[in-house]
């Protein structure tokens, strides 16, 4: 042990229960006769009897020691040499970077947003930055990655603008690695709750959908039926006929809710039994007709009911809801069942055919919604898509309101891809005119399916919409919750536009939420112009 | 131009400091968060009426508010300085920030306006007033210090000395042996309270309560000793920190012993030495004082600007170096969080300035005063490196001259960071190309953004020498600086 170990020890214990001080080494004798109160020639008289400090008490020689080891300690000091140890050693030098930074006016704007950390707009920063293959200043990539750590979708954005210097740091920190930028976690699978389970089984199934599916089967037995339910449906993700053996044990589970989650899976299957099952027991009782000039859907509603009808969920007495026969209703159930695209095949039609033959139907009402409820469950969106354009067609000839068009579009539009939704609002757009919203929270449903906003849907909300729903209503209280997701979603091509329309008099008060919205908007403004000037 | 002594005669210089001002700068004077928030959605011209400048003089609009009449905002540009008609209670205002902010992002939309509005003058020429008398004041005290000792100055410390008669001076004379008298008894009060201390061991202080180190610096408060109670403060701090407590304590209480010690032999130490002994106790070294000092004129590097804040306590260190010398100079102001007026917000690490520093006396002088600053350009090159093992020889040179040396500046010539991962946290530490090696402070918060930026590279590293490592502050790599 060291003098100054020693020192510490009893500075812990206490000099009343250890009174004894740390023998003093000889070359220290001249520096504690300077601190103490012996002078010189005392100190030589002293140490001849060995009597060091003697004067002083247990206390004050403890307090001198400590003085004179600290300095000691400090004037003494030499730097260590490397390697130290495993841990301290030299680093591997960062690669050279291939793709170029971005412009100082980008990184300046992504300083700023950090600042405040919107974390939409940084992202969005991010997504400039991925589009032109950029890659992050190099100061700023470490407080990313630890916000990454936590934001999923950060650290999807940031991920490909991480650079050379991006992707070492991240081989030199395991704790960058280990949740955001590895797509799977396998600790999240085994302690995790239920939502990050199901996470970590749609991250692997995207990835390597047997690992999933073995994953899976590795825990059937042990879990409640609400998660077998939840799990199996993650397989809907690359599902494959290789998962059937795991859905047709599915299909014998006791729960009910587990066995239609599996019969819907197998009948998204193009080459399962079930899937030709269900076709061939539909196009019994379902036909096309098809004469010289028209075609027409003929239905045969089925006779009896079957055991196997049971076994796949469908109900004997209870049908959808909808006012029609019992024997209707066992029709309609087994429609629902398959995907719309499969029926369209297995009757030589497209979406929009059926879907016209169906409501020249004796059975329209109820076979369209179960052709819809299909599709939903199938996310079978061509069905969807068919559907809305339909209720457009509707709306142009006035024979739906508007608010029915938006509900529905509200429901499907999940299911579509985010193109074809802003394609559906611009015909909406184009149809309805200058009153296609009545207030703020009819335009708060629509914006809340489409992300980005095109150049010309931005143009038409901002020439045409927001002038009239301005003037109608501003004390509306969905209106500054809307114009933050507009400052957002809006096209940054239109911020001229927007300043325009928003000006006012000099002198007179704007409301803090047109302020908050200019203020965003502009600074995704500027952040297109950084990166399109850069 | 920028004075911290408030010279009124150098306002003509001070646009030269105006055309740099950058949006975190103001953000800086911000008295909180919340403040920059509220102050963002002021930050359009639309909310202002009749904005204007005179450039390098003064700003001001009025902004529409709750109340009737608009709240009639000004800053003083040539010294920093808010003026604001608003009831808030936060310093500066929601107001001053934003008028300044938006001045700084759009500078075109002020209109460059003379004569100024009366309310803008008046206040204005007030402020002048006031500095003009403080002044002459100094000016007035600050020859006859010139040639004092330090035994002296405690007599001639205050502005009145000169101008009140002989009955005053000792009336100084007496409140100044009235002072040593308690300090004297207060050290020795301290001395027994450390062996106390001492004697029932540190395992026994570490369970005692906040008060019980709250209570002895109180009474040294009151012995008009603040940099001895400063000291306990900082003691109990220590016994609560954690890993390593036990011998950081041992360490300070050395520390804090060597230095009572000291004082009591004051009269036998060297002159310089018994100021820093004065100054550690808590004597105050005023700016009249450091005025009187030797003027150091030169070009300085900004090698860093940082803010701490301990409690109610903002601490803000700026670490200059001269071009030519490399002589080092630390910049030290103090503020409230609640009102950082008194923080300098002209310094930009990583920039050149030319200035006149007076520093403080002590035994190995580093704080200073700046006065005629004047930013030049962002730096070009830097100078006067050290490898590690002469960096900690100079370090160790300087602890002989001032045996409570803290914290010392490090210039180092081409170091390389590294991480090696603990179970806790990375353990940073940086090496040369003498593969000599030093640990980076657990205050360190920068190793990933110094891996970062270097990429494991050699780089110049600045940075200051704690007790515990190196606390990394700013980094020359690839012909720029970079503030960490």
């Amino acid at each position: 042990m060291t003098m100054w170990q020693q020192l510490v020890q009893q500075g812990i214990l206490g000099t009343s229960r250890q009174p004894t001080l740390p023998p003093l080494d000889p070359s220290l004798a001249l520096l504690w006769s300077q601190v103490s109160d012996l002078s010189v020639e005392n100190l030589a008289e002293n140490k001849a009897e060995n009597k060091i400090g003697a004067k002083q008490d247990g206390e004050e020689r403890f307090l001198q020691m400590a003085a004179i080891l600290t300095q000691y300690e400090v004037a003494g000091r030499i730097p260590e040499a490397l390697p130290i140890s495993a841990d301290l050693h030299e680093t591997k030098p960062a690669p050279l970077e291939f793709v170029p930074s971005v412009t100082d006016s980008a990184a300046a704007l992504l300083r700023q947003l950090i600042v405040e950390f919107d974390l939409k707009l940084i992202i969005e920063w991010l997504t400039y930055a991925a589009k032109y293959a950029l890659h992050l200043p190099p100061e700023i990539l470490p407080l990313l990655l630890d916000r990454a750590r936590k934001e999923r979708a950060l650290a999807t954005a940031l991920s490909p603008c991480l650079g050379e210097r991006g992707r070492w740091l991240l081989m030199l920190n395991p704790s960058w690695q280990s949740t955001a930028f590895e797509s799977v976690d396998e600790e999240r699978w085994q302690i995790g709750n239920a939502e990050e389970r199901m996470a970590y089984l749609f991250a692997l199934r995207e990835a390597a959908p047997d690992r999933a599916r073995d994953a899976l089967a590795m825990v059937w037995e042990q879990e409640a039926a609400a998660e077998r339910s939840a799990f199996l449906a993650t397989l809907r993700v690359n599902l494959s006929m290789a998962d059937g053996p795991l859905l047709e044990t599915a299909m014998i589970d006791r729960s009910q809710y587990v066995r239609t989650e599996a019969l819907r899976l197998l009948a998204a299957l193009p080459d399962s039994s079930l899937r030709s099952a269900l076709l061939t027991q539909i196009t019994t009782y379902v036909t096309v007709e098809r004469g010289w000039l028209q075609q027409q859907l003929v239905v045969n509603l089925p006779s009896s009911f079957t055991q196997e009808w049971k076994a796949w969920g469908i109900r004997e007495q209870s049908p959808l809801g909808v006012r029609i026969g019992q024997k209707a209703g066992w029709l309609v159930q087994l429609v629902s069942l398959v995907p719309p695209s499969a029926l369209v095949e297995a009757l030589a039609v497209d979406a929009v055919e059926l879907l016209e033959l169906v409501r020249a139907s004796d059975y329209a009402e109820a076979l369209v919604t179960a052709l819809l409820e299909g599709a939903e469950q199938h996310r079978d969106f061509d069905f969807l898509l068919a559907e809305l354009h339909h209720l457009l067609r509707l709306l142009e000839l006035a024979q739906i309101s508007q608010s029915e068009f938006i509900e529905r579009f509200a429901r499907y539009a999940p299911t579509l891809p985010m193109g074809k939704r802003l394609t559906l609002v611009r015909r909406y757009l184009n149809t309805t005119g200058t009153s296609a919203f009545g207030d703020w929270a009819t335009l708060q449903m629509v914006l809340r399916h489409v992300d980005s906003l095109s150049p010309a849907i931005t143009t038409q909300l901002l020439t045409q919409q927001l002038p009239t729903l301005l003037q109608r209503n501003t004390r509306d209280y969905g209106v500054g919750r809307t114009l933050l997701d507009l400052a957002y979603q809006l096209a940054p091509v239109g911020y001229s536009q927007a300043e325009t329309l928003l000006q006012h008099n000099p002198g007179e008060e704007r409301p803090d939420y047109i302020e908050r919205f200019l203020q965003i908007y502009g600074l995704r403004w500027q952040m297109m112009q950084a990166f399109e000037d850069g | 131009m920028y004075d911290q002594t408030r010279n009124p005669e150098q306002y003509q210089k001070a646009s030269l400091f105006l055309m740099q001002w950058q949006r975190e700068q103001v953000l800086a004077f911000a008295p909180d968060s919340a403040s920059i928030k509220v102050a963002q959605k002021l930050t359009t011209i639309s909310k202002w009426s009749a904005p204007g400048v005179v450039d390098g003089v003064a700003l001001w609009g009025e902004c529409r508010g709750g109340r009737e009449k608009p709240y009639q905002t000004a800053i003083d540009l040539a010294e920093i300085a808010f003026k604001c008609s608003c009831p808030s209670r936060k310093f500066p205002c929601k107001h001053a920030l934003a008028l300044f902010l938006l001045y700084v992002e759009t500078t075109d939309s002020f209109v460059e306006q003379e004569p100024m509005p009366n309310w803008v003058q008046r206040w204005l020429d007030g402020r002048a007033k006031r500095r003009n008398a403080q002044t002459e004041s100094a000016l007035e005290t600050a020859p006859n210090l010139l040639k004092s000792t330090p035994a002296q100055l405690e007599k001639k410390t205050t502005p009145y000395t000169s101008t009140k008669g002989q009955s005053s001076v000792k009336t100084q004379e007496r409140r100044a042996a009235a002072r040593a008298e308690k300090v004297a008894s207060g050290v020795d009060e301290l001395t027994i309270w450390l062996k106390d201390l001492v004697r029932s061991g540190f395992i026994d202080a570490q369970t005692r309560p906040y008060s019980y180190w709250q209570q002895m610096a109180a009474r040294l408060i009151d012995a008009q000793a603040p940099g001895l109670a400063a000291q306990v403060t900082a003691l109990g701090n220590i016994a609560a920190s954690g890993d390593g407590w036990a011998d950081q304590l041992t360490a300070a209480l050395g520390k804090l012993f060597l230095l009572l010690k000291a004082y009591q032999r004051l009269e036998t130490l060297p002159v310089p030495l018994q100021r820093e002994v004065r100054t550690l106790i808590g004597w105050h070294q005023t700016k009249e004082e450091v005025l009187a000092g030797e003027a150091v004129a030169g070009h300085w590097r900004v090698l860093s600007h940082t803010l701490e804040q301990e409690e109610n306590l903002i601490s803000q260190r700026i670490w200059l170096q001269e071009i030519d010398r490399g002589q080092y100079a630390l910049i030290l102001n103090f503020a409230h969080p609640s009102n950082r007026q008194s923080l300098d917000a002209f310094w930009r690490s990583g920039t050149e300035v030319e200035a006149t520093l007076f520093y403080y006396a002590g035994a190995l002088p580093l704080r200073a005063l700046a006065t005629d600053v004047v930013t030049k350009t962002s730096l070009t090159s830097v100078a006067h490196l050290l490898p590690i093992a002469e960096a900690l020889h100079s370090y160790q040179q300087g602890v002989a001259q001032n045996p409570w040396l803290t914290r010392y500046p490090f210039f180092l010539a081409n170091v390389i960071p590294g991480a090696a991962q603990q179970r806790s946290a990375p353990q940073g530490f940086i090496y040369d190309q003498t593969q000599h090696l030093l640990p980076l402070s657990r205050k360190a918060k920068s190793i990933w953004q110094l891996l970062s930026i270097t990429g494991a590279h050699p780089a110049h590293l600045f940075g200051e020498w704690l007790d515990d490592g190196l606390l990394p502050l700013g980094l020359w790599y690839e012909g720029r600086y970079w503030a960490l």
